[in-house]
């Protein structure tokens, strides 16, 4: 359960102050999926490093699980990242020089108490279920932008966060394959119970969220 | 996998940016251990002779230059051969022996010689005015093991100037490693300017530019060189005390116009240059310092500028402030240690080929160094990389959620 009161979020730009988020109150379910949309510039993304403990708000709070996200040290945070949330981007933020099976593997090296030994495992079992067994050798470049995201979808289960944060995933890639990462999401939303939080431009890609949120200038609408 | 492992990768990456960021480092640490490599050999050379040949005394021209003991009657100027009568002449007390030598480079077919001209001791010793003292040595084949036998105060025997009872016309007698880079043995003969010479020995190793000469007697050498009856210096036994007592003055009053020095001056000297290269080993320790972590911080500047979006993507899985130091100071560690074992690697190579042909010292590596070389090429290299890491640290993982 995260329960987001009042959040403002202020950005220092080069024109003067922006607000990113404007006094957002909103309450996310566990289990739930959510999709958020509003045009470029409303807040989307601000919305969600939020929540992800990525972007501390300017004032208001972020409550999860009963417990407030930026009261935690740096390190907690970073914690809660690694073993809580999963992160897809539209760009994928790939580690250019590892494979994809190693890839995957990074957010497990952060997460040193579960040990070395089930890595590699855990991982090619991740990158089989996304349909990339084998690929798993492949570095980023060999792979198509469709094998990219679902390596990167595979990175952010690696250590099977309670929450997925997805910011336009499908916002690079043509219908079909789109359809494919959405089904994905959905799967791991109604078969593993994930909360999923997916930004989003496409209607289409809207209609999968079990509920909606709609930003304008930083506001609800 | 393990965080080294990417680590490890990514140093890969750029290889030819990675030996650039070395370069200052490496370089730097190179000379500073081939300074020190030859300074350390210097001294303890240094320290044999001022014990063993204080006695010693060099007769030369005035225009020669006394930079090395050893090495000093090479292609030096000349002066007339009838100067060795007058100090005979002059029955000095204390003079025990001496040696008339002519030395020129000279081109042996594929490679330079030292072709040393000298007088074996029974030609001297025949002449009526010579007192010999200590000339019945023992006998030991061609080469005669110093001037009175084995000589207690040598500590160090490769440091015995050995002196030659007899030498024929058309003998020579070569030195150790003159006669592995001419091929000779023997009983082979060895053909310098037309002259045919019969290899009569060969002498063994002393560890000093001897090794490189060709020994011959005198009069034949001046004969193929074309030098009259000229000389480059005489060399002489001088009984210690007797030195003190005046020995040096009144062979300079016999011989006015030539350089009268002896080992203990050229130590001297020496001992000075050493001085200098502590000294410029010093200073190139500082600006290696500064120059070597300017240059490895620059690089790692540049290395967490083009990997912005890779820091961040990982802080936004979860790497702790921590994991990032790891991330880049293993790097600069791991580069440290390199350029330092290349360094000491190139240093030393360099002291052992330079040291015997500029020094004429025979140079063995330090093992030392390879622990003083890493431990310094590291902490420079942390030291550089310190400030590019802390702000690696601190990027804002946000700013990766924005469209490239
Ligand atoms: N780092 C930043 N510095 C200054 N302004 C920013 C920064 N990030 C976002 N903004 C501004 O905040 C507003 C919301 O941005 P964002 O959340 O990225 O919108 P969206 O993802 O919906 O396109 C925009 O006006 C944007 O220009
Ligand atoms: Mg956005």
């Amino acid at each position: 359960m995260i329960n987001i009161t009042d959040v403002t979020r202020i950005y220092d730009g080069p024109r003067g102050q922006v607000k990113g988020l404007d006094r957002i109150s909103i309450s996310i379910e566990k289990g739930s999926f959510v999709t958020v949309t509003g045009g470029s510039g409303s807040g989307k993304t601000t919305l969600l490093v939020t929540l992800g403990g990525l972007l501390r708000p300017t004032t208001g709070s972020v409550e999860v699980d009963g417990r407030q996200l930026y009261s935690l040290k740096k390190n907690q945070l970073a914690r809660y990242r690694n073993r809580k949330i999963g992160f897809v981007l539209q760009t994928f933020n790939l580690i250019p020089y590892l494979n994809a099976l190693e890839n995957v593997m990074i957010p497990m090296i952060f997460a040193p108490e579960n040990g070395n030994g089930g890595r590699r495992p855990r991982a090619e079992s991740l990158l089989e279920r996304m349909g990339l067994g084998e690929r798993s050798m492949h570095l980023p470049r060999e792979l198509s932008i469709g094998q990219q995201q679902r390596v990167a979808i595979a990175r952010a289960l690696a250590n099977d966060p309670d929450m997925i944060l997805a910011d336009e995933p499908t916002g690079n890639l043509d219908p079909a394959l789109a359809m494919e990462i959405l089904e994905i999401l959905r799967k791991l939303n109604e078969d593993e119970g994930k909360t999923i939080i997916m930004v989003t431009h496409s209607p289409m890609a809207a209609a999968f969220g079990t509920h909606r949120l709609d930003l304008r200038n930083g506001r609800l609408i | 996998m393990k965080l080294n492992t990417i680590i490890w990768k990514e140093l890969f990456l750029r290889k030819s940016q990675l030996v650039s960021a070395l370069l200052a480092v490496t370089l730097g640490i190179a000379v500073i251990v081939g300074i020190q490599t030859v300074a350390v050999v210097s001294e303890n050379a240094v320290k044999i002779k001022m014990e063993n040949l204080g006695a010693n005394i060099l007769v030369l021209p005035q225009a020669a230059s006394v930079d090395d003991y050893y090495a000093a009657d090479i292609d030096a100027p000349t002066f007339p051969e009838e100067y060795v009568e007058r100090i005979l002449n002059s029955a000095l007390n204390g003079v025990d022996n001496l040696s008339p030598k002519l030395t020129r480079r000279i081109d042996a077919g594929s490679s330079n010689v030292i072709l040393t001209g000298i007088l074996p001791s029974e030609e001297l010793a025949a002449k009526p005015y010579w007192s010999i003292s200590g000339l019945s040595g023992k006998d030991t084949g061609h080469v005669h093991t110093g001037p009175s036998g084995i000589d207690p105060k040598y500590l160090d025997p490769r440091l015995q100037r050995t002196a030659i009872e007899t030498l024929n016309r058309d003998d020579v007698l070569v030195g150790k490693v003159a006669a592995e880079r001419l091929n000779l043995t023997k009983g082979g003969t060895l053909t310098l300017r037309d002259h045919v010479f019969n290899v009569s020995g060969i002498l063994p190793e002393t560890g000093t530019v001897d090794d490189n000469r060709v020994f011959a007697h005198l009069h034949t050498v001046q004969g193929i060189l074309g030098i009259g009856s000229q000389i480059s210096c005489i060399e002489i036994m001088g009984c210690c005390s007797a030195i003190s007592d005046g020995l040096l003055g009144n062979l300079r009053n016999i011989l006015p116009d030539t350089r009268i020095t002896t080992i203990g001056q050229i130590v001297s000297t020496q001992i000075e240059t050493n001085r200098l290269m502590e000294q410029i080993s010093l200073i190139f320790l500082v600006i290696i310092l500064i120059v070597g972590a300017i240059s490895i911080g620059n690089f790692m500047w540049a290395n967490v500028e083009e990997r912005r979006r890779e820091i961040g993507a990982m802080i936004a899985i979860g790497a702790t402030q921590s994991v990032i130091y790891r991330l880049f100071m293993t790097k600069a560690l791991v580069l440290g240690a390199v350029g330092g074992f290349l360094g000491y690697i190139i240093g030393t190579a360099g002291a052992m080929i330079l040291g015997p042909r500029l020094a004429g010292l025979a140079v063995e590596p330090m093992a030392v160094y390879l622990f003083f070389a890493v431990l310094i090429a590291v902490l420079i290299s942390l030291t550089g990389s310190f400030i590019p890491t802390f702000r690696a640290s601190r990027l804002e993982p946000s700013f990766i959620m924005q469209e490239v």
